[in-house]
């Protein structure tokens, strides 16, 4: 296995390990990492390996041609969303790139597929199902792990502040009064 | 020799390893006190070995090839699979751009 190919998978993983610890949330102080190391990952993947040859060759290519398309369709189809008129309320300059973005990313699709992209979105059907069984077998995993665990203890009841902040925050998302304070 | 890895059931192994390779990942890099991991990443494990060894079966190449290469070719096959997602998304922006200032009824 070539340093190059190296490259490739360990780029792989980071950019996935940065995308699952951004999808933490922010009760995890680690979240913050998440989107450096995934753009990190995705910089390394896209900039790094030179000549690479084996299976990761084909991997390499088909990754950098996606992200040259993914990207203006991804930004062109928020601008479009903001810019619709979903509530009545058009912005036609938004609405103008975000178009002008989406048609700059479909001449780019009409240079790498042509009408013989059939077969290999075939291919892409049989992965999709492996894809979806590895999902199936995972969520049965996660299944048997919540039914074995039951319950390991009770929690202690909130402490006085603690109730203070429940009462708080509820009085200011849903309104009424703290019940004579 | 360079082995091709485009038959159906190398790409539908494939996609088991894409996925236990994302799963095992997530597992690790998410891992927490109140985790419980360790069911589903015993079950991924397996499903990925299983995968990698029907590919070694059906290709006689060796163990590391037989994970890089129906993984590799697992992620290209997706990939071509996009620009079809893509046109659907096309469309749906389409039509909300040419909604028109009308009342939001049921057959809208």
């Amino acid at each position: 296995m070539s340093n190059d190919a190296i490259i490739v998978w360990a780029s792989m993983a980071l950019t996935i390990l940065g995308y699952c610890i951004h999808r933490m949330g922010p009760s995890f102080g680690r979240s913050r990492f998440g989107t450096p190391l995934a753009l990190l990952g995705l910089t390394c993947l896209i900039l790094l390996p030179e000549g690479v040859e084996g299976p990761e060759s084909v991997l390499h290519d088909s990754v950098v041609e996606l992200i040259s398309w993914v990207v203006p369709f991804s930004f062109g189809a928020v601008l479009v969303l903001r810019a619709s008129p979903t509530y009545w309320k058009t912005r036609p300059m938004e609405m103008v790139v975000g178009w002008g973005s989406i048609v700059f990313s479909w001449l780019v699709i009409s240079q790498y597929y042509g009408p013989d992209s059939a077969s290999e979105a075939l291919s892409g059907l049989w992965v999709s199902l492996g894809m979806i069984l590895g999902i199936l077998i995972f969520v049965s995993g996660v299944f048997l792990a919540e039914k074995w665990s039951g319950f390991s203890s009770e929690s202690d009841p909130l402490s006085h502040e603690e109730e203070m902040l429940v009462r708080t925050i509820l009085n200011r998302r849903l309104g009424g009064d703290l019940g004579g304070d | 020799m360079v082995t091709d890895f485009s038959s159906p059931l190398e790409l539908f192994a494939g996609g088991i390893l894409l996925s236990s390779f994302f799963f095992a990942i997530h597992l690790v890099s998410t891992f927490n006190p109140y985790h419980k991991a360790l069911a589903p990443m015993l079950l991924i494990s397996v499903s990925g070995i299983i995968a990698a060894y029907i590919v070694i079966h059906e290709t006689e190449v060796s163990p590391l090839m037989a994970v890089r290469g129906p993984m590799s070719a697992a992620i290209v096959g997706i990939s071509s699979l996009l620009p079809v997602i893509a046109s659907i998304v096309t469309l749906s922006l389409l039509r909300i751009s040419l909604l028109t200032n009308r009342s939001v009824g049921a057959s809208s």
